[in-house]
């Protein structure tokens, strides 16, 4: 989180394959854990494998971006992204919580008697409704995918829907690599509130590499054009000091 | 999994637990039958601590408040990483197993009574949002007796469901938001109930809202038991907003099967509800006629005994006359 407003930051690779263009998507995701954000990684098996190659990667590219990476079959996709979100959010507010209870009590979460660790999830939990989250989907739309880009889309839907229902603010942005003619990244969405779904009918397979490095590269730079405009807050200023 | 016999010694609290039997898998981790100094219970395990502290949260603050979920005992963790609770353990068949051998009048009964326990649900301000027939048990007893497990979907009314089975989710068929309110739960009852006799496909998980709308639609249809349809499709569509107003409609409905049934071995002419809806008027058409045909019925056999006695008192008397000749 970091930053004072407390925002969450994630970016949720979706490919089906290893990289093969621009830079390392290891190195990549790993800039991006240093900025705060959290890299989630999910690679669709469609009959096939993703090789152990590709696999090896997904679960590298997690682990230098501080999320989790998970191989799904296509049905199981929407799903999975819930649970992704909802579980790295629950993670990064626990590490924040636990790190005050460390500085303010020398003790972390899991040193407390169980009844008062409830008290403090009750608080997590709470602090994972009302937080700011944003979240970058970056759709692999190599060659490859082109059978699993309409459930993609679905996938995406379904993420939106989950995001407004939330009481706190929420972004997503989607963006699909390669892009269309000859960019490595295409912008499919910039941050909105909510998904744009006629924007995503447009999501085309391309042609080309898997360019995984780049996207989250340009996923990066989307998070901080976002934090230079919202840093400033819309609301009217009303003389008054505030207290957070 | 943890073996039967299994001995666990809860490290705050030093109570010794023996496992007798695995019951089942959550969400997020297994539910165990265990013996404990104070008698038979179930203990549910997960692999991380903040989801069994935030279960126990929820479980003491409903406990507070209503009994359908079961009453929480203790928690407790023990070296080096098992993370559980007590509770109580709660016999019962799933839902939908349960359904399955239910009479109609039964079945009846226990989705009455299945709303009754979402109205005390809704009363403490939570919904339950994780509905799906595994997580409702029955004990079909005079009357019927409901319980919830798996207390990790429930969420305050107002913020949104983050555990729920995308079959059973109203945001899933394009019916509405993922925001708990008591409408989100009924809907996933409707579905439940709707689920008791078509399954639906997993093809539909790739689907857009707008096909899976249709594939429901349809699947309503067909659904056995007629005069429920409009009402389920109400509450469907989010026209019924609490618990206890849908429990009303569908005793309604209920007697009008019953009545239907008793005159005709048919469910489908049963009475419409008030506000019937488009795609449940093509049956309804049907019924006025046969409906005629019923009160005719009484008037027929009134008809047929007149006339039989007549010719047999025509026969005796033309008999008494000939046997005089």
């Amino acid at each position: 989180m970091g930053d004072v407003k407390g925002t969450i930051r994630q970016i949720l690779v979706v490919t089906d394959g290893c990289s093969n263009v621009g830079d390392d998507p290891v190195v990549a995701a790993s800039n991006a854990r240093k900025q705060g954000m959290v890299v989630n990684v999910i690679g669709i098996v469609d009959k096939g494998e993703v090789g152990q190659h590709g696999k090896m990667e997904a679960l590298s590219i997690a682990d230098a971006g501080g999320g989790m990476c998970r191989l799904v079959q296509p049905v199981e996709l929407s799903a999975t992204v819930q649970m992704m979100t909802h579980q790295t959010m629950q993670l990064t507010l626990q590490q924040v919580v636990n790190q005050e209870l460390l500085e303010v009590m020398g003790k972390s979460t899991e040193d407390l008697p169980p009844m008062e660790r409830s008290k403090v999830m009750q608080v997590v939990d709470k602090l994972e409704e009302e937080v700011r989250l944003e979240v970058v989907v970056a759709v692999d739309t190599s060659a490859s995918m082109r059978d699993k880009i309409p459930t993609v889309r679905e996938a995406i839907r379904d993420l939106s829907l989950s995001l407004q229902a939330r009481q706190g603010d929420s972004r997503v942005a989607v963006i699909t690599f390669p892009g269309s003619g000859d960019s490595m990244v295409e912008t499919v969405q910039p941050f909105q509130s909510e998904v744009d779904m006629a924007k995503l009918d447009d999501i085309l397979v391309a042609r080309g590499g898997t360019p995984t490095g780049p996207a989250i590269d340009h996923a990066r730079g989307l998070f901080q054009q976002l934090r230079d405009v919202d840093d400033f807050p819309t609301s009217r200023w009303t003389g008054e000091t505030q207290s957070q | 999994m943890m073996p039967q016999g299994t001995k666990v010694v809860g490290k705050w609290t030093n109570t010794v637990l023996y496992v007798e039997q695995h019951l089942g898998s959550g969400a997020n981790g297994q539910v165990y039958l265990v013996r404990s100094p104070a008698g038979r219970a179930a203990m549910k395990v997960c692999p991380s601590s903040s989801d069994i502290a935030m279960e126990w949260g929820l479980l003491e603050k409903l406990s507070a408040r209503s009994s359908v979920f079961p009453k929480p005992m203790f928690i407790d963790d023990c070296a080096p990483d098992l993370y559980f609770y007590v509770m109580e353990w709660i016999a019962g068949e799933p839902f939908h197993r349960a359904a399955k051998n239910l009479s109609p009048t039964q079945f009846h009964d226990v989705v009455g009574a299945l709303l009754a326990g979402f109205a005390e649900l809704h009363a403490t301000g939570h919904g339950f949002c994780d509905i799906k027939p595994e997580n409702i048990l029955v004990s079909a007893t005079t009357p019927p007796s409901i319980r919830f497990v798996d207390v990790g979907g429930v969420t305050q009314f107002g913020r949104s469901v983050r555990q729920y089975t995308p079959f059973y989710d109203r945001g899933f068929w394009g019916l509405g938001s993922r925001k708990a309110d008591a409408s989100y739960d009924l809907c996933g009852v409707a579905l439940a109930v709707l689920f008791t006799s078509v399954q639906p496909p997993d093809v539909l998980l790739g689907k857009s809202p707008e096909q899976r709308k249709e594939w429901l639609w349809k699947a309503l249809r067909k659904f056995p038991s007629a005069s429920y349809v409009p009402l389920i499709q109400r509450v469907l569509r989010g026209e019924v907003l609490d618990a206890l107003q849908f429990q009303r409609e569908w005793a309604r409905a209920g007697s009008a099967t019953a009545r239907s049934r008793k005159n005709v071995r048919a469910a489908s002419a049963a009475h419409p509800p008030s506000r019937s809806t488009s795609a449940a008027t093509g049956k309804h058409r049907a019924a006025p006629s046969r409906r005629l045909h019923r009160q005719v019925d009484w008037t027929e056999w009134l008809m047929w005994t007149s006339l039989g006695m007549a010719v047999m008192v025509t026969m005796t008397a033309w008999a008494s006359f000939l046997g005089l000749l």
